[in-house]
């Protein structure tokens, strides 16, 4: 479940942060700011109050706004919350990944008649992701661990389940060792899933 | 074929690159431009190319004036263009046939076959075909060159530009990219080079144009240039450097 968590929200970070790149690398300068805003806000606040939040107090203002009483599920709310805060870092990444590729790939798309969007999805994006990608999936284990947050809103996810577990049979050491041991060897798997990839991708180096 | 007429640039640092440049170039025609650095020739071929909007002035294609506010409809039309780079400007993502094959297959909507036997056809004029399958960073400075050279001809274009092609290579590697831009000449190909390998620029242009502080202040043969000139900054600079 943690996994899931984690590989939605990343996912969904993922398009956010395209678009949100989009947006900061605009010419529109309402975009520009919209995109910062967005950044700003997300990066500046604690994950853990945009979940509470997103349960706790947006169901209050969309039942003054339908005027009938709502209440958001747990999951779904969550992974909201994380994917639109990942989508705020992420929206940073690749940015920068995309200012880090040559002037000149730019140019030479651009002399060759390339349009704007074959531009960025035949010659930069690919270049930009290959550089973002460790950032990219330091992102994704932090997301991981993260997804831990929504224990807080009753989601049933390891933390959890090891916490429910403890308090059933009133030892909390075993479950707990057990979860970390999770948590670890998902990051760790993960880890060397990435550096296979990098490899792969260095062929072009 | 292409008439360039008082073109002016300022860059947002003040400097004046190019001043009220006017140049014409017809069907078969190659155009050196020459002069000291700073003198603002790459800024004036990339203006032509549309890397750098012009503050004022016009070029025109084939007698059609060029709207630099319409940014798709100047890209069509500068299709018929084909542009090499100092530093060559292979994707670096591409190996050397997607280098070559992705503008004719996405912009001219070539099948991909088509695209890649047009592609093996100018790798074999570059003398590269066996490079097919590698990617840039493989590749040596001179041949990189010689892949991008490719790369623009299989647009097909009307007139090549070329910034400084040489001056990002070794010495031993010059030779190998001039002799493929003689090949060109030879064809008919119609150019406008910037340059600093004087020698090159006296054998193979047919009009010289010297430039200084963004004007164009001698033109005419690589003869009368070489050798009949009176102007002194003319003088004094093919002294220094030939």
């Amino acid at each position: 479940m943690s996994l899931l968590i984690a590989a939605i929200a990343t996912a969904m970070g993922l398009i956010l942060g395209t678009l949100g790149a989009a947006a900061k690398l605009s010419r529109s300068k309402f975009l520009n700011a919209l995109a910062s805003v967005y950044v700003e806000v997300f990066r500046g606040t604690p994950m853990i109050m945009q979940i509470t939040f997103a349960f706790l107090a947006l169901p209050a203002l969309v039942t003054l706004i339908l005027g009938r009483p709502i209440r958001f599920n747990p999951l779904i709310t969550g992974i909201a919350a994380i994917s639109i805060n990942s989508g705020a870092y992420t929206t940073e990444l690749i940015r920068s990944g995309i200012n880090g590729v040559d002037k000149g790939q730019f140019e030479a798309a651009d002399t060759l008649g390339l349009t704007y969007r074959q531009k960025m999805r035949l010659v930069i994006l690919p270049q930009a992701f290959k550089q973002i990608l460790p950032p990219l999936v330091s992102e994704f284990i932090t997301l991981i661990k993260d997804s831990s947050l929504l224990s807080t809103i009753g989601v049933v996810e390891l933390m959890k389940s090891a916490t429910t577990v403890g308090a059933n049979y009133y030892a909390y050491l075993p479950p707990l060792t057990v979860a970390s041991g999770i948590y670890l060897v998902m990051t760790l798997v993960i880890s060397a899933i990435s550096k296979m990839i990098e490899r792969r991708l260095a062929v072009s180096d | 074929m292409i008439d360039i007429v008082n073109l002016n640039k300022t860059f947002s640092n003040k400097v004046e690159a190019v001043k009220d440049f006017s140049l014409s170039v017809e069907k078969g025609e190659v155009i050196s431009l020459i002069g000291p650095s700073g003198s603002g020739k790459s800024t004036v071929l990339r203006c032509i190319a549309g890397l750098e909007t012009p503050d004022s002035g016009e070029i025109l294609i084939n007698g059609k004036t060029i709207d630099f506010a319409n940014e798709k409809e100047a890209q069509k039309q500068r299709i018929i263009m084909g542009f090499v780079f100092q530093h060559f400007n292979l994707f670096a993502n591409m190996t050397v046939m997607q280098n070559l094959t992705v503008a004719p297959v996405n912009v001219q909507g070539k099948s991909e076959e088509e695209a890649r036997r047009l592609a093996m056809k100018y790798l074999k004029r570059v003398g590269l075909e066996d490079k097919a399958d590698e990617f840039p960073s493989k590749l040596s400075g001179g041949q990189q060159q010689r892949v991008a050279i490719a790369r623009a001809l299989c647009m097909n274009p009307e007139i090549m530009l070329f910034d400084e092609p040489t001056s990002a290579l070794d010495p031993e590697m010059i030779k190998e990219v001039l002799n493929v831009i003689r090949g060109l000449v030879d064809d008919g190909m119609t150019m406008i080079i910037v340059s600093h390998e004087m020698n090159f620029a006296r054998e193979i242009s047919d009009r010289i144009a010297f430039l200084e502080n963004g004007r164009i202040i001698e033109t005419g043969t690589p003869d009368y240039i070489f050798n009949s000139t009176e102007n002194r900054r003319v003088k004094a600079f093919l002294d220094k450097v030939l």
